[in-house]
């Protein structure tokens, strides 16, 4: 009797959960649209593996892309600028920086994976620092460099400091008209005038080949972090919990999705907004050195990028599109008033940051109480985010290392 | 002496609780609490040694910069991050000492100093079971559990024993009972059982549990599962103490550790129930189970060598056994109750006193008076929560001690607002310039954590020559998947806020209403 009470059990626990496992093995070549996920998810885990498949396959690998093909274009453009030293080649490579930048901004939300710091992050490799190492920006570093011969052959520059290449230390190369340097008087370059000697067409053609150089190690990060997603980790995400070799749950993956967004809190709202606009971290009334790429001036951009890369990812795609997001599993489970009120949020941190007047350094110093309600309405998305968003999908917030609970 | 009763007339209360105390005292065999401090020892070898493993000593006590205390403990600091792995190792060791019965009084009182101490550290590292874990190495420390096969009494006959007063074991019964009664009463709300809240909000983030995922999605199987937990917590102990029914309360004990540890990342809390648990069998359940391993064995050996047997009346003692006799065990003197050990291995049987003893038995009660204390001490700290009143899992005030096991998911944003004469707008302080990942999530929702950030905060910009600090907060939380709420009150200066054991009224009332239903409804939107 009691075994056929067990295996009776047996039958049905197995019949209930059939189907669930009909999960069918990632495949890779069809990386436009990711993997291909059986259509009839049964569990709250198969709605989850295909938010990140969408997300994974549709948002975020176009947007690296799309970077790795601004990238070239941004080599190319310095290569022709090193060539010239002129005005109009100039001022080519900057726009194509712009255009580099913006996606750039965007894949700051998006840093899950190889992109992930090694170590901290399941999949790390970090490959965003070598992109882009902001805020790790040192202006006479670079100048020390624009010196030094390693700065002449990508061969010795990618061995360099992270903080004297990727995009922060072209957009100082290309866009930093003065031919001062920013060391102290006490720094060899200064103090045994080696600055002195390189002249006004030295330091113009030093920073010309040196943004080549740093550009073609920019691509060449950019085209391996595409073929890192595109070989590899776009399937262990969207098989998260169901073979992947880097989550070991659904739930894992989500939550590395959810990590990344939390950029939008520390980088975003506090380091580009709040402490130039002397809400923190400034004990003056404001502090708009502190703005991130002060030499383009496209600090307001890089938010407006930050902020449309989370609403990719909440929505699974742009606005209109019904790719499957974060507002979809809200709304699986009922929870269709958060999923409003995000949503108001997100667009709300949006308007807030379009009526920033001008650029950001800008207006921190002359309209500083924009830039403040622009905190403020990103406050509210992140509050939201830390409290009702990660509580009711069971989230962990970011950096949280695995321990014991009770 | 058994007491009995004259026949139709019916006990006093004086007569009733001089037997209970009489059979309190009476001694029963060592060899259950034997196997419970054996048992004990390795868990706390192993927990010390995971906790290193795991990277949690410099995660705890190295990263940090600022460290939370419980009131009344500011002075306790961490150590030097070698000092602290130090301390680790010493707890391993002290456990294995432990288990084996080796300098046991030493062994068991630096295991609990050096435990107690780690957690003292930093408020943000409680943990139900740590607490647990404390208290039960403080109850060894206190028994002499090393008089019983040991290599205590091994190196020193003239304290062995082979048993101990029943009492010992009721002490460790009662503590998991107040446990697990704890336990149930925190899920005696109606976020837990009426709407199967936060269990709706895990369990749909755990359909990928191998075999009974899926069945998480069912609608009813959240609230089914938050009675079960309910009941179990309730009841369980009643079941234990039942011999009829204790085997397969185990097995349920099992199963249900089994499964919150499979679901959960609860660390050691199901292994320490596991094995603390077991104290509710008869005091020989480690010689009976011996017994029984035996007579298997033995059948095993009569099966396949059938026609070697030859019948016996009894199974021969099998060497190294608890129930051989070397050098005879000292009597039970210890506690003044010389008599005569029982026959070991015995169970439940009581065992007579020579009436010269009892007066020395009586006037040395006071061991087993202690122990009434404890019991109800223990009992009555969880309850303290309720001279606050209003929703302890929002203002947290008396949650801590009061086996709240995974009562609540709780989520908070907290950012302070700094203000001090000569600021011309107030300044902002994220949490992160002070506290990691982890610190930063606990403090985020227990409001007297949050007071103390914010003391310190204000100590270094009064540091900075500031004058006139002032401190508050925005603190939201969202409980059990509610929208997020203010914590705490806005406008009211934490700075100048005693830290303390009253009331505080600067902590907002919980918001109102049931919790969401968070029940997957369909996917059929997802569908392509």
């Amino acid at each position: 009797m009691k075994r056929y009470l067990v295996l009776g059990t047996a039958l049905l626990v197995t019949s209930c959960i059939e189907s669930s496992t009909n999960v069918v093995w990632p495949d890779t070549g069809s990386a436009d649209t990711g993997p291909s996920i059986d259509a009839s998810a049964q569990t709250s885990a198969d709605d989850v593996r295909r938010v990140l498949a969408n997300v994974g396959g549709n948002v975020i690998l176009p947007t690296l892309r799309e970077f790795a093909t601004r990238a070239r274009t941004l080599e190319a453009a310095t290569a022709a600028y090193e060539t010239s030293l002129s005005d109009a080649d100039r001022d080519a490579a900057r726009t194509a920086w712009r255009n580099a930048m913006e996606m750039a901004q965007r894949a700051e939300l998006y840093q899950l994976g190889p992109a992930a710091p090694v170590g901290t992050t399941l999949g790390g490799t970090g490959l965003r620092d070598e992109i882009y190492s902001w805020p790790l920006v040192n202006r006479c570093r670079v100048d020390q460099e624009t010196v030094d011969p390693s700065h002449a052959s990508t061969e010795t520059l990618r061995v360099e400091a992270i903080n004297t290449r990727g995009l922060s230390t072209i957009e100082y190369l290309l866009f930093e008209s003065s031919l001062n340097n920013g060391c102290p008087p006490t720094i060899s370059i200064n103090s045994m005038g080696t600055w002195a000697a390189l002249g006004e067409m030295g330091v113009r053609t030093n920073r010309a080949r040196y943004a080549h150089n740093a550009a073609t190690l920019v691509r060449e990060r950019a085209d391996e972090l595409v073929t890192a997603w595109e070989t590899e980790f776009l399937a262990q995400l969207s098989t998260a919990g169901s073979g992947s070799r880097v989550y070991a749950t659904a739930q894992d993956g989500l939550n590395a999705l959810s990590d990344a967004m939390f950029y939008l809190e520390d980088a975003t709202r506090d380091a580009k907004l709040g402490t130039p606009a002397g809400v923190m971290n400034c004990m003056v009334t404001s502090c708009p050195d502190m703005i991130e790429s002060p030499w383009a001036d496209v600090s307001r951009e890089n938010i407006v990028a930050n902020i449309r890369a989370l609403r990719g990812v909440y929505l699974g795609g742009e606005p209109g599109t019904d790719g499957q997001g974060f507002d979809d599993l809200l709304r699986t489970i009922g929870a269709n008033d958060l999923d409003s009120r995000m949503q108001r949020a997100i667009q709300g941190s949006l308007n807030a940051v379009d009526a920033i007047e001008g650029p950001l350094g800008d207006a921190v110093r002359n309209r500083n109480a924009q830039v403040v309600a622009a905190y403020d309405a990103l406050t509210v998305l992140v509050r939201l985010m830390k409290t009702e968003f990660v509580t009711v999908l069971d989230l962990e917030l970011p950096m949280h290392v695995e321990g014991d609970n009770d | 002496m058994t007491s009995t009763f004259p026949v139709g007339k019916p006990a006093s209360f004086a007569e009733r609780w001089r037997s209970l105390v009489e059979r309190a005292e009476s001694p029963a065999s060592a060899s259950g609490l034997v196997a419970f401090r054996v048992l004990f020892g390795l868990l706390a070898t192993f927990g010390a040694l995971r906790f290193q493993w795991n990277g949690w000593v410099e995660r705890s006590f190295e990263a940090p910069t600022f460290f939370f205390h419980y009131w009344g403990f500011a002075w306790v600091r961490p150590l030097t991050i070698p000092q602290m792995h130090a301390l680790f190792v010493t707890m391993a060791i002290c456990g294995l000492c432990i288990a084996m019965g080796l300098l046991y009084r030493l062994a068991t009182i630096v295991y609990f100093l050096t435990f107690t101490f780690v957690e003292l550290c930093d408020v943000t590292n409680y943990l139900n079971h740590y607490y647990l874990q404390s208290i039960l190495g403080l109850l060894l420390c206190v028994l002499p559990l090393h008089r019983a096969f040991s290599v205590d009494a091994k190196l020193r006959p003239s304290i062995k024993l082979s048993s101990f007063p029943r009492y010992y074991t009721w002490l460790f019964r009662a503590q998991l009972t107040i446990v697990y009664f704890f336990a149930a009463m925190a899920k005696f709300t109606p976020d837990w059982l009426l709407h199967g809240q936060p269990m709706q909000i895990w369990l749909h983030a755990r359909t990928d549990t191998p075999f009974i995922g899926p069945l998480f999605d069912i609608p009813f199987v959240p609230l089914a599962m938050s009675w079960a937990g309910f009941l179990y917590d309730l009841t369980i102990p009643l079941w234990l103490l039942h011999p009829k029914t204790r085997t397969p309360a185990y097995g349920v004990v099992l199963v249900f550790h089994a499964f919150t540890k499979l679901l959960f990342p609860i660390g050691l809390f199901p292994v320490i129930m596991t094995v603390g648990t077991l104290v509710f069998f008869d005091y020989d359940w480690p010689v009976s189970l011996q017994r029984f391993a035996l007579r298997v064995r033995g059948l095993l050996l009569l099966r396949r060598f059938a026609w070697r047997v030859r019948g016996t009346s009894a199974p021969p003692t099998p060497p190294g056994s608890l129930v051989r006799r070397s050098a005879p065990p000292r009597s039970a003197a210890s506690w003044g109750n010389s008599v005569s050990p029982p026959a070991l291995g015995a169970s439940e049987r009581d065992v007579d006193a020579p009436a010269s003893l009892q007066k020395s038995a009586k006037a040395k009660r006071w061991p087993l008076l202690l122990a009434g204390v404890w019991v109800v001490v223990q009992f009555l700290l969880p309850l303290r929560t309720h001279a606050y009143g209003g929703n302890v899992l929002w203002h947290e005030q008396g949650m801590r001690w009061s086996w709240r096991v995974m009562a609540r998911e709780k989520n908070g944003s907290v950012m302070f607002r700094v203000h001090a004469r000569g600021f011309a707008h107030e300044q902002l302080v994220q949490p992160r310039r002070y506290l990691n990942a982890v610190q930063e999530r606990e403090m985020a929702v227990q409001p007297d954590l949050i007071l103390q950030l914010a003391h310190r905060i204000a100590a270094d910009y009064r540091g900075r020559g500031l004058e006139d600090v002032q401190v508050r907060a925005d603190a939201y939380c969202s409980l059990n998947g509610r929208p997020m709420a203010l914590l705490i009150d806005p406008d009211v200066d934490l700075a100048s806020v005693e830290m303390g054991l009253l009331p505080a009224p600067w902590i907002l009332p919980a918001p109102e209403g049931a919790p969401p239903s968070l029940q997957r409804v369909s996917h059929a939107h997802l569908e392509d």
